[in-house]
């Protein structure tokens, strides 16, 4: 189980460092239409879009990453004075009742969502008009990432619950 | 079940589930899911597509691109080490005076609020770079605590301010749009400022102990060496914030195209000091994309959990509890603020208002209050919910980076001051509206 866990977790290292550069596109496309508007009176047709696609995919393929450094908001207060085990079984718990089912039918459902999409070949009501799907594939592909940042954890705190009962 | 038990069950489910210590976004989530089955009598499918339905019209949302622009523009100007060359320069100019130390910390905040926009940031840079140098200088250590965590945690309040843009990306209200909302709080924001900078100056020139003046044997620098030295360091990050805000106030950009602005601008700052390099911005793209990550996941399960508890009626049963009490509004108006000051001493801000605001907007306008000063009642009710113990934020923070030196209690017994000092900006902007709707009636016309 072990190397699944590792794989996972390299998987959204590589994933997160790499798409968190996608902020300099978005910079430079917000950037170059209030040029284009202002500078040259020629705002383009594109340029909306663009910047809201350009940012879901950043924050939707941070959230794994977000997960694997414990970057995500818990009210921990509690939690953290517990002694070790019990606060690792706390966390299996919660993983198995709160995060797994959650985040696995929302991932499931945006895929379906995506589906749709696709077989439609379904375009946003614009004057550039940009086929939809790819977006909401990474939608859930991000939904999926996190899932997988979840069991990936799960594998890790059931291993150190099993190596802590051992020693 | 009546709505009022499914709306009680579903709150005290949410409290009960988040002190377990699960990412708050998830829980939010799972209660939304378990609670919107229940109400729909278990129909999967049609819960499923209202939440995918809701997480793409977010991913569509083009008001909180502003979230990630803002970020990186703070994380590239703190890796250019900005704050200190300004907090050098004032330490100079002003540590011959009782208690000018403090008054410079609070004075750098000020400024630096402007662009960092999310507190920790800012508690944690200030508490780093100022703490030894106000230990040397004699300061109580209490005193020292209480200015660093309030007018660090003004980065939350004054614009840009990350909490503004995802309360206008929440509402959707044209009355409380980002750029009203950063119109409004500049004048609030100064006004706290301008209330911690009197009272550390009237303190410390009551008892000089608790602040004492640097010794006239160090005193070297000539007043043309000062206003150098000020101006060097004041004039680039302020032209940045100035930029930013009056293409906002303006009309001229989006707040949404301003962050852009001033990314650039942080990016050009960077490079002419010399800090620019590729490692600079990998690490300020990687933190970025954490943060943004961490709000948007919030944003998400807060809308998943009001969509829940507003469709199943949540909303009209708090309506009704508090609009049936036939009482003043202000009273109301008092219960509501107390309920976010409340919560605040427990729970993060974001979560606050992603599951508060949708609830209470409604029955502040219901009751005819201003929808924008309603708002920033609860930014400034919100910025002191870093503050109040137990579980203030930029307290924790504080203690994380401060000498060892520093207890608990003294970083407690140092804040009581500048909460109260908050409740009066608060008493304040209830009773005279016009210091926070004055600005963008101007700008905007409203």
């Amino acid at each position: 189980m072990q190397f699944i866990a590792r794989a996972i977790n390299a998987l959204n290292e590589f994933v997160g460092r790499y798409s968190s550069y996608l902020i300099l596109p978005l910079i430079g496309v917000v950037s170059y239409e209030v040029l284009m508007r202002y500078g040259f009176n020629a705002p383009t047709a594109w340029a909306f879009e663009m910047t809201v696609f350009i940012y879901g995919v950043h924050y939707m393929l941070a959230l794994a990453y977000a997960h694997k450094h414990d970057g995500h908001v818990a009210i921990d207060i509690f939690e953290s004075r517990l002694p070790k085990t019990p606060r690792t079984l706390l966390r299996i718990i919660a993983n198995l009742v709160l995060f797994i089912p959650t985040i696995g039918l929302l991932t499931v459902w945006s895929f379906i969502y995506f589906n749709t999409a696709w077989g439609m070949s379904e375009r946003a009501s614009s004057s550039w008009a940009p086929l939809i799907y790819p977006y909401k594939f990474i939608m859930a592909v991000g939904f999926l990432l996190l899932l997988l940042q979840g069991l990936a954890k799960l594998i890790e705190d059931i291993r150190s619950l099993r190596s802590s009962a051992e020693s | 079940m009546t709505p009022e038990m499914m709306a009680i069950l579903m709150f005290t489910s949410l409290v009960a589930l988040i002190i377990i210590g699960h990412p708050l976004a998830v829980t939010l989530a799972a209660v939304a899911m378990l609670f919107g089955l229940i109400d729909n009598g278990f129909n999967v499918p049609a819960l499923l597509d209202l939440f995918v339905n809701n997480s793409w019209g977010i991913f569509l949302n083009y008001t909180l691109v502003a979230i990630p622009l803002f970020i990186f523009m703070a994380q590239i100007l703190d890796r250019s080490k900005v704050s200190e060359g300004l907090f050098d320069a004032l330490y100079i100019t002003l540590g011959g005076l009782r208690g000018g130390l403090g008054l410079a910390v609070i004075m750098v905040s000020t400024v630096f609020a402007a662009t960092t926009g999310i507190i920790g940031a800012s508690v944690v840079a200030m508490g780093l770079m100022a703490t030894p140098a106000l230990l040397r200088r004699g300061y109580s250590r209490p005193l020292s605590s209480g200015i660093i965590c309030s007018s660090g945690t003004l980065g939350i309040l004054i614009p840009p301010s990350i909490m503004l843009v995802v309360y206008g990306g929440l509402t959707g209200l044209k009355e409380t749009s980002v750029g009203n909302l950063f119109a409004a709080a500049i004048v609030p924001g100064l006004i706290l400022s301008g209330l911690y900078l009197l009272y550390v100056a009237v303190l410390c020139g009551i008892n000089p102990k608790l602040g004492p003046p640097i010794p006239r044997a160090e005193r070297t620098a000539t007043a043309g060496e000062k206003f150098m030295m000020v101006t060097k360091n004041f004039v680039p990050p302020f032209g940045l914030i100035l930029v930013v805000m009056g293409t906002i106030l303006a009309g001229v950009a989006t707040p949404t195209e301003a962050a852009a602005l001033g990314a650039v601008g942080a990016v050009v700052l960077a490079l002419v000091s010399r800090k620019l390099s590729w490692e600079v911005i990998t690490q300020a793209s990687i933190s970025t994309a954490r943060t943004t990550a961490m709000i948007m996941a919030l944003f998400v399960g807060g809308k998943l959990f009001s969509v829940v508890f507003l469709s199943m009626g949540g909303g009209d049963v708090v309506a009704d509890a508090l609009l049936g009490m036939q009482v003043s509004p202000y009273v109301v108006l008092f219960i509501m603020m107390g309920v976010v000051f409340f919560l605040g001493m427990f729970i993060d801000w974001a979560a606050i208002l992603l599951v508060v605001v949708p609830i209470f907007t409604p029955i502040a306008m219901d009751l005819g209050f201003d929808p924008l000063w309603f708002a920033m009642l609860i930014c400034i009710n919100l910025q002191t919910s870093f503050l109040t113990p137990p579980f203030g934020y930029a307290l924790f923070y504080f203690k994380g980076v401060a000498p060892p030196e520093f207890t608990m209690g003294d970083v407690y017994k140092g804040i009581v001051p500048f909460v109260l000092i908050q409740i009066i900006g608060l008493v304040l902007m209830v009773a005279f509206p016009q210091l926070i709707t004055w600005l963008p009636d101007l700008a905007f016309g409203r």
